[in-house]
């Protein structure tokens, strides 16, 4: 696990932390620390940025990733992420009760979920919010800038935008092709940053 | 000790591309620059921003601040131009966006959307896919409609930034920031 990080403390002096292992990736600023005695579980073929923050109850599954600035916090309650999905840049996810997000989910940058529950082939578009206990079924979409509100249940097949979040319609075309989480081409650019070390 | 010895800023190279920031420009030691970047003159990148040029390059003209845990990412080449303001927390997908632009906080533009050069988009708001903002524009909310011409008072807005900015960047920078 990688576990490396140089932490500058004010005053002008640097400290290294957290540094266990030993090995290629080891030069990596990646942050995946324990919480109350629970480690992260990340499968192998994962992909986590060395500037992402995964902490404490975290369980990622295979061929997902999560990119640059994204905090993932299971300090309180667990945050369990099926395979292939996509957290992008700058999201925040914590969790106050159980979280569970299936698989092919594709989480916008900047995105902040607290405390919900996600279905599988789902795309939450960027900097949208879900608030704590909300549900969003299978085979939705969340506009970018969302907000879906405490509680809020969004149905199975729903397109859902605006503040606070209101169904428009059924999703259409619009998730073909991401059976298999591959959004965008993500799967193969994670195995190149992983391959480039970072 | 020089202070570049112990700065924890992050600047990474990705398929043989690296980000190429001129010397006049101040990076944050904590935000996170990759790939294919271009940075102009005494542009700034402030705390916990990430400039992510993997699919596409991403080109920054002059005097253009990225404030803080602000992401720009390109699915197809982006170009910015000088003097623009990208607010704290906003997301830029945006193929173009012109010059003396104010990209509110927390506002988002999504792929293929085009902001000209004035224009300001208002914090929160959402460019919509494909969309293009005409110069001089005051767009605003969810999703972000033109609600009329920048007034003659917000058009003095980012010549006052770069004159507060500008002096910011090169003090950070000189306190090895």
């Amino acid at each position: 696990m990688r576990t490396s990080i140089s932490i500058r403390i004010l005053g002008g002096s640097t400290r290294k932390r957290g540094c266990s292992d030993v090995g290629a990736e080891q030069q990596g600023l990646e942050v995946i620390r324990s919480a109350n005695g629970k480690v992260p579980n990340i499968a192998e073929s994962a992909f986590v940025s060395e500037a992402a923050y995964v902490v404490g109850d975290v369980e990622i599954g295979e061929r997902s990733s999560v990119w640059p600035g994204a905090v993932i916090r299971a300090d309180i309650a667990s945050i369990r992420i099926g395979v292939n999905v996509v957290v992008e840049d700058k999201c925040s996810l914590h969790a106050d009760a159980a979280m569970d997000i299936g698989d092919n989910v594709l989480l916008g940058h900047g995105a902040v979920l607290r405390d919900c529950r996600v279905g599988s082939r789902v795309l939450i578009g960027m900097n949208a919010t879900a608030l704590k206990h909300s549900e969003i079924g299978d085979n939705c979409i969340i506009g970018a800038g969302a907000v879906i509100g405490d509680g809020q249940k969004i149905p199975s097949g729903s397109v859902a935008v605006g503040v606070p979040a209101r169904i428009v319609g059924p999703v259409g075309a619009q998730l073909e092709g991401t059976e298999d989480g591959d959004w965008e081409d993500y799967p193969n650019l994670a195995q190149r940053y992983r391959q480039a070390g970072l | 000790v020089l202070a570049q010895d112990w700065r924890y800023q992050v600047i990474r190279s990705f398929d043989g591309k690296t980000p190429r920031i001129h010397e006049s420009c101040f990076i944050s030691e904590a935000a996170y620059l990759v790939g294919d970047i271009e940075i102009g003159e005494h542009s700034n990148v402030w705390p916990g921003a990430v400039i992510r040029a993997d699919f596409a390059a991403i080109k920054i003209g002059r005097n253009v601040d990225v404030e803080d845990n602000a992401v720009l990412h390109a699915a197809e080449d982006m170009e910015i131009g000088d003097k623009v303001i990208v607010g704290h927390g906003a997301l830029v997908h945006s193929r173009k966006v012109g010059s003396r632009v104010i990209i509110g906080m927390n506002a988002t533009t999504l792929h293929t959307s085009e902001i000209g050069d004035d224009c300001i988009v208002a914090a929160g708001s959402v460019v919509t896919e494909g969309m293009v903002v005409p110069p001089g524009s005051f767009a605003v909310g969810v999703p972000a409609k033109v609600r009329g011409p920048v007034s003659d008072k917000q058009k003095t807005w980012t010549d006052a930034h770069e004159y507060f900015y500008s002096n910011l960047g090169r003090q950070y920078k000189e306190e090895g920031l």
